[in-house]
């Protein structure tokens, strides 16, 4: 059951570290572990009193502090994508965020980037 | 030969052009590291073809273009908003917490047993002198403690007013530098592509978001107007509006350039996390502990007024005073008294020692909301200490959320818009795959926190 726990911990851990800089390929990479972790985490539910001997009180606060933080950084990174969406929907229908019809793109433009 | 000379005329041009890319490449080396710059691109417009109206083509240098993004912008500073406040609550709270240590012997829990404990000495042998002289001394010890608590607390409010006077001179002159961008950006119509404004005005709204909550309006001529809480106008194109604070009362007012009140509109922010420490945290718990200060003192004086002292005579005098409720433990002090003053009988029997008994009692009576007086004290850490404990997480979720957002900026500026809406739906669908297990997680966390062993 502690190596349980402690797998679960490792895959909230890592899933934190890819929320900080985050990449699409680094969050599908994480979804399987994490589903693991919660698979493991519902069995101390049916297992009462097993977590706490896994890990000492102040592991499991610990744990109980990464996960509020893993779920902050989710919805923060989700709410984002959701206006940057919007965003782009509306620069694609050439209206600027404001509303405001964009001005015509300049034909053939190319862009170098430094 | 007109051929050659235009082959000539082009390659000049587009080494001219390219001149200028490298020039912007090398700005952007130069400037990688520069509080507030946005990598800049060199567009590149063809020239119309047409030999039969002598348009030979090539290349010409088009606008410089920003990498930056305001939404990008924007969500960095409401994040910065959210780690000025947790990093403000989680240092003045860290003040406060050493004051309120329930296993200090020195401290007020500690203070409080030893004076119930002197009056069990005086009961064991109640016209002993040093027994007599042991009971005011704690007692003496219980109102030192109780100030000493009071005082640092005024010293950490006090500490408040400092910070908060040194907040609102810092968004004054975050407010006047903005202005003053404002100002070249209308005096020079080329400035709008200027990077470096560019990168100053951005450091300035950056180091702005970590004091208070505002909000940007660009206007078309490249000025921003910044208006404090989304209302109050600090700076309108080249017109600075300044704060003022105002501490002529109790609590921390916030005053506007029109010595309006707009206290109510900080709420995020270092600024934001002293004006609620200054006017409901400390005070709330103040108020805690002048309850407990005063209920203590009367409880005590109370219990000593029904019983006889030495001589067998009625107390004239109470063992404790203080001014006012509102400033028990700070005003709480031990009446001059002689040890033999001390009501140790009973008026019943006089030389006896039923009212010390009486007295050493009152320590496991239920006496502030049905919470003895030391339980009534460590409740009060207790809950200094979860709040001291949630700042802190609060300080270490909100930096994660900080280095978020500027790695998401890192990562979704300056790319091109059919570049970018494949890569948001590759993110969305990440998100989404990840966003079904928030609702899962939040559980998990619930049912960890149950397992913790109280």
């Amino acid at each position: 059951m502690r190596s349980n726990i402690h797998n679960a911990k490792q895959s909230v851990a890592e899933l934190r570290a890819t929320l900080l800089t985050p990449s699409f390929e680094g969050l599908e990479s994480q979804v399987p572990a994490l589903e693991a972790a919660v698979r493991e985490l519902e069995a101390l539910k049916s297992a009462p009193g097993s977590g706490t001997r896994a890990l000492s009180r102040s592991e499991m606060q610990s744990f109980a502090v990464d996960l509020l933080g893993v779920a902050r950084l989710i919805e923060h990174g989700m709410l984002f994508q959701q206006g940057w969406a919007r965003i782009l929907a509306a620069s694609a229908c050439n209206y600027q965020p404001n509303g405001e019809p964009a001005s015509a793109p300049p034909a053939a433009t190319v862009s170098v980037q430094g | 030969m007109g051929n050659i000379l235009t082959s000539l005329l082009n390659s000049t041009g587009a080494l001219q052009v390219y001149d200028r890319v490298f020039n912007v490449i090398q700005n952007n080396i130069t400037n990688a590291n520069t509080p507030g710059y946005a990598k800049q691109d060199q567009a590149l417009v063809s020239m119309a073809f047409n030999p039969s109206e002598q348009m030979w083509g090539g290349l010409q240098a088009g606008p410089t273009i920003s990498a930056r993004n305001e939404y990008i912008e924007q969500d960095v500073r409401t994040q910065q908003q959210q780690l000025g406040d947790a990093q403000q609550r989680a240092s003045d709270l860290g003040q406060v917490q050493p004051l309120f240590d329930p296993t200090s012997t020195n401290g007020i829990a500690g203070s409080i047993n030893s004076f119930f404990n002197s009056f069990s000495q005086l009961a064991v042998n109640p016209n002993d002198q040093v027994a007599r002289q042991s009971v005011i001394e704690s007692a003496n010890q219980v109102a030192q403690s109780f100030q000493t608590t009071s005082i640092g607390l005024g010293q950490v409010s006090h500490n408040a007013e400092n910070q908060t006077r040194n907040a609102v001179t810092t968004i004054n002159q975050l407010t006047a530098q903005i202005t003053s961008l404002n100002q070249q950006y209308r005096s020079n119509s080329s400035a709008n592509q200027d990077a470096g404004l560019d990168a100053q005005m951005h450091a300035a709204l950056e180091s702005l978001s970590s004091i208070a909550n505002f909000s940007v309006i660009k206007t078309s001529d490249g000025a921003t107007n910044v208006y404090l809480g989304g209302q109050t106008p600090l700076v309108i194109g080249e017109t600075q509006f300044t704060l003022t604070s105002d501490f002529s009362s109790p609590q921390t007012v916030i005053r506007d350039s029109q010595m309006n009140d707009v206290t109510s509109q900080i709420n995020s922010g270092s600024l934001g996390a002293l004006i609620q420490e200054k006017n409901t945290t400390l005070p709330g718990y103040l108020a805690q502990l002048n309850t407990l200060a005063q209920n203590f003192a009367d409880q005590v004086n109370g219990q000593l007024s029904q019983g006889v002292d030495k001589n067998g005579s009625a107390p004239l005098t109470n063992l404790f005073s203080y001014n006012q409720p509102s400033d028990a433990a700070f005003s709480i002090s031990v009446s001059d008294i002689s040890p033999d003053q001390i009501a140790a009988a009973t008026a019943a029997a006089p030389g006896g020692n039923g009212n010390a008994i009486a007295v050493s009692q009152l320590a496991n009576a239920p006496a502030v909301n049905g919470f003895t007086f030391t339980q009534a004290y460590g409740d009060l850490s207790a809950q200094i200490g979860r709040d001291v404990s949630s700042a802190q997480q609060d300080q270490t979720q909100s930096q994660d959320l900080v280095t978020q957002a500027q790695q998401q900026r890192q990562t979704q500026s300056g790319v091109s818009l059919d570049e970018e809406a494949a890569k948001m739906l590759q993110f969305q669908q990440a998100y989404q795959a990840v966003g079904k297990l928030v609702g899962v997680l939040n559980e998990l966390t619930q049912t960890v926190i149950n397992m913790i062993p109280q």
